[in-house]
């Protein structure tokens, strides 16, 4: 980069050269995307293109007998009257809530009880064994509790045989609580990550501004409130922007436990894109939906980058 | 332990005071040792089913084993087909790795170095293709894909899984280049370095930690995917380790001793991987997402 300005000049004061020097700046120009160039490539024709081109596949029918054919904005219509998709989008509403909340608490919580943790050895052991469930794969992680919550050798033996048979309940196949059984399953394996996340930024606390509260007297809620949140609130802003964005595409863990039933009780947006495009064969119908799901997570992130461009430490 | 009592004590205080402490100190493990009990529990409750038989699983899953019954895992191995998806997933994941490591270096040693105005354009586009949902793009990349012949082949998705994996790998590789020393490179340069000698001699073995990071990290994650890899990978000779599982696992749910020992077998490498090189991973875990 500093090198940019010094060529300038020496092509300046050499006149003579000035091809030389027109395709040696021309060189110059390209060098940076000689270094970008590959990797924005790829991801353009892996994901950028296809994804704008969804907006295209958005504005076609494909059902058995119309293969491609272009009918404007009819599937968008078709979404505002979908109830299947009203039902969804609340499922992600009410899996958003969650997650902003049990897990940013776990995390943070648990992360404060570990830094205050004298052995730096029972903090590597807890880190460890909380950040542990991460590392299991989604397709392990749901059958798993799919096990955990079967009716007949799961965890309801247990509960019977502890006398709470009122809290055995029909985990996956009841209605009122399917979603939530898999928002415990997703969170079990959530959690210990942001936990890491807020280690880390709680390490990054300046030292200075404890000891600076301590001699004007804080107590410990006074520390907490006036030195640890604030000084936490861009990690909080950007693992709330992160919850946002991930809870409008969760999917794995509703595709395998229990495919956005029963009865729609655990659809949610992505489970219903993936059911038209893979199952019902409707590509154009699904698109349409992809691009209203992925405008709405852009509202977040264009809010981001605004307030970042705006100097907002956030 | 130790210093905090003397502290306590040089200040005037009463040993009573210290010991109060130290008893403070011990509450905070309640919460801790509730968590990761919790965090736990599954996984255990996992290992011990998977050497369990299948009649004392169904019989009761929370209890202790019925004896050893580790030919489950034999049989769990070779019903399952894991000997070809071992071999693919390894192909996968390491040529993903390599391949995240080598266009996500250039590309944030790009962005970290020069200064145009492209590069604020190119940040903001990899932060907002983290709000890509992957189904939003999944059907025309399918068809894509379709066109290309590149369905059912390990390059296909390891081509997928590179571009999925750039945008992160470069945010993190690229704030890491930000907070290495300059001078290096400038000498490196008076003495006639070309701008791709710098970067390979000085800036990789510098940044390595951040490589080994990312390729953890990377390693991990492709290791794990399912849904992309069983949309693309249909044939069962092609399929990963973690789509044989989840199509495996469909099928024989009647078998829970096969199924448990074939979940076992399925996340050991990842595992087994993270609890070596932990440090690495959070540390990249971390640096990557909190600047990004």
């Amino acid at each position: 980069m500093a090198t940019l300005p010094q060529l300038d000049i020496h092509a300046g004061a050499r006149p003579i050269g000035a091809g030389v020097a027109r395709r040696r700046s021309w060189r110059r120009r390209a060098t940076p995307w000689l270094y970008i160039g590959p990797a924005v490539l790829l991801h353009v024709f892996v994901i950028g293109g296809p994804a704008v081109f969804t907006f295209f596949l958005s504005l076609t029918s494909w059902n058995g007998f119309t293969f491609g054919k272009f009918i404007g904005l009819a599937n968008y219509h078709q979404v505002l009257g979908d109830s299947t998709a009203g039902a969804a989008m609340l499922n992600n509403i009410r899996w958003t809530i969650l997650f902003l909340t049990i897990p940013i608490a776990l995390g943070l919580g648990s992360a404060l009880l570990i830094s205050r943790l004298r052995s730096s050895g029972l903090q590597m052991t807890y880190r460890t064994i909380f950040y542990l469930p991460a590392t299991v794969s989604s397709a392990v992680v749901g059958r798993l509790w799919q096990w955990i919550y079967d009716p007949f050798y799961g965890i309801n033996n247990l509960l019977s045989a502890w006398g709470l048979n009122n809290l055995a309940l029909g985990w996956l196949s009841d209605p009122a609580v399917a979603l939530y059984s898999v928002a415990a399953a997703d969170n079990w394996r959530w959690w210990g990550f942001l936990m890491i996340i807020f280690l880390g930024a709680l390490s990054n606390v300046d030292p200075v501004l404890y000891e600076a509260a301590q001699i004007d007297g804080a107590g410990r809620w006074a520390l907490f409130w006036h030195v640890t949140l604030p000084s936490l609130r861009p990690t909080l802003v950007f693992v709330g922007l992160l919850t946002i964005i991930w809870s409008f595409q969760v999917i794995e863990l509703i595709l395998i436990m229990t495919q956005g039933g029963p009865s729609n009780a655990s659809m949610t947006l992505s489970m219903w894109i993936y059911q038209q495009a893979i199952y019902n064969y409707n590509p154009g119908y699904a698109s349409a939906i992809a691009v209203l799901m992925s405008l709405g997570c852009s509202i977040f992130i264009g809010g981001f980058v605004y307030l970042r461009f705006k100097g907002w430490d956030v | 332990m130790v210093t905090q009592v003397d502290r306590t004590r040089s200040l005037g205080g009463s040993g009573a005071r210290a010991l109060r402490a130290a008893g403070l100190r011990g509450l905070l493990h309640v919460p801790l040792i509730i968590l990761a009990i919790t965090a736990l529990f599954p996984l255990a409750l996992l290992f011990v089913n998977s050497v369990k038989s299948d009649a004392a699983i169904k019989a009761n899953a929370f209890t202790l084993p019925d004896g050893l019954h580790w030919d489950n895992f034999v049989h769990a191995w070779q019903t399952a087909n894991y000997g070809p998806a071992f071999r693919n997933s390894l192909i996968v994941s390491v040529a993903s790795v390599a391949l995240v490591c080598l266009l996500g270096g250039l590309c944030a040693y790009g962005l970290a170095r020069f200064q145009m105005r492209a590069v604020n354009i190119i940040l903001v586009y990899l932060l907002f293709s983290f709000s890509l949902p992957g189904l939003l793009y999944l059907v025309p990349l399918f068809i894509l894909w379709h066109v290309l012949g590149l369905i059912d082949t390990l390059q296909g998705i390891i081509l997928i899984y590179t571009a999925q994996y750039l945008p992160f790998s470069i945010m993190l590789l690229r704030s890491y280049f930000l907070g290495l020393p300059r001078d290096l490179e400038e000498a490196a340069r008076i003495d006639g370095a070309s701008e791709f000698g710098v970067f390979r001699r000085i800036i990789i073995p510098l940044a390595w930690p951040a490589f080994a990071s990312v390729g953890l990290i990377v390693g991990i994650w492709t290791w794990n995917e399912f849904v992309f890899a069983l949309t693309f990978l249909p044939s069962q000779d092609m399929q990963t380790v973690a789509v044989r599982y989840t199509s495996f696992s469909g099928q024989y749910t009647q078998d829970l001793a096969a199924s448990t020992a074939a979940a076992t077998i399925m996340i050991l490498p990842a595992m087994v991987l993270f609890l070596l090189l932990q440090k690495r991973f959070i540390a990249g875990m971390t640096a990557g997402s909190i600047r990004a």
